[in-house]
């Protein structure tokens, strides 16, 4: 991520939090909400989650990677594949808190957009939220993966800004690959 | 059935890239500060919360020394509960209590990940997660943090590093 994060319009964007946790959910609600997000809404399980997107009114999906177990990467790759899902398209950011490079690694390729590391800065959310809204990327339907192109790099944040959320790098094969798609198609 | 995935990519418009692009916005100055002024009202719940966790984790960690399957379905609930502890304490600034709980939360997943279980190591953790999270300890006992920490990483170099930890 590279220079300053644009502004940006929460107002009426509807936003689940996927997390086991009610702290974790109250925390991140009450900063969504002091940017404008409404409703925010909260699924302790992957089930309560799975059934509040096929509703198709959830515009913004934050799962925590440890919900049911380790249920986040499932939740996402079930969001992305089911083509009859109206939301199958829709942003989403995931949360590690202890984190390690396999758990990064499941969750790009589960599909979702970004991982940010616990605990959510007010900045560090608002920069990936900005950078998600203005950088959308190319959205990849193979038969080995279906998300957001792998190939769009995440290289940290601007000068100057908050780095508490993980920034990854991401530059492989399957971005290759995906890159090509991503060119043809335009 | 016939596979009509396509290898084509192209950017598909959401409503939220629609909306968060649109007047009126928040700047990024305005929202820290509502941000934090929003985290800030949250931190009178802190005890409360870290000690409904604790004692959920006092439970998990008792099953999980009692039960020799694996992979052990108490000890995947000790890693969540530790975790969740972990954060609290990022949040709120308990700095003994974030270190302790991401110690925890290796331990786990190193004992995880080895296909091991060790009621010692984790017994300890937890009793050193509740020293570290009273009060008293925050306001007197910070000092004594470094000593705790070097008997937890003896407990938790006992297994191997299965890959890095980048958090």
């Amino acid at each position: 991520m590279k220079g300053p994060a644009k502004d940006i319009n929460l107002k009426n964007i509807s936003v689940l939090v996927a997390d086991s946790g009610e702290p974790a959910f109250r925390i991140t609600q009450s900063i969504l909400k002091s940017f404008g997000a409404d409703p925010v809404v909260h699924a302790q399980t992957v089930e309560q989650a799975s059934k509040l997107i096929q509703r198709g009114t959830v515009d913004l999906l934050i799962v925590n990677y440890n919900i049911d177990g380790k249920g986040g990467a499932d939740l996402v790759r079930s969001v992305r594949e089911n083509r009859r899902n109206p939301a199958r398209h829709i942003p989403i950011l995931m949360t590690l808190g202890h984190t390690t490079i396999g758990a990064v690694t499941i969750s790009r390729d589960a599909g979702a957009n970004m991982v940010l590391t616990l605990p959510l800065s007010p900045g560090g959310l608002y920069d990936r939220l900005s950078w998600v809204a203005n950088h959308p990327r190319p959205f990849v339907d193979q038969e080995k993966y279906v998300g957001p192109c792998r190939r769009f790099k995440d290289v940290g944040a601007p000068g100057g800004m908050e780095r508490r959320s993980l920034e990854i790098e991401i530059d492989d094969d399957e971005g290759e690959d995906e890159a090509e798609s991503a060119t043809a198609a335009e | 059935m016939p596979n009509n995935k396509t290898n084509e990519a192209r950017i598909v418009p959401t409503r939220f890239t629609q909306i968060a692009r649109q007047k009126p916005t928040i700047s990024r100055d305005a929202a820290i500060e509502a941000g934090q002024t929003a985290v800030t009202e949250l931190e009178p719940e802190y005890l409360e919360w870290v000690d409904g966790l604790l004692r959920e984790l006092w439970s998990a960690v008792d099953k999980a020394g009692q039960d020799v399957t694996f992979p052990n379905p108490h000890g995947e609930e000790a890693y969540g509960l530790s975790n969740q502890i972990r954060n609290l304490g990022a949040t709120f600034d308990y700095e003994a209590v974030t270190i302790v709980a991401d110690s925890f939360c290796e331990l786990i997943h190193r004992l995880n990940e080895a296909g091991r279980n060790d009621s010692h190591a984790m017994q300890t953790h937890l009793n050193a997660l509740r020293l570290v999270s009273t009060p008293a300890f925050k306001r007197d006992g910070e000092g004594e943090l470094g000593a705790l920490m070097g008997a937890l990483r003896q407990l938790v170099d006992h297994y191997p590093e299965p890959d890095g930890n980048i958090g």
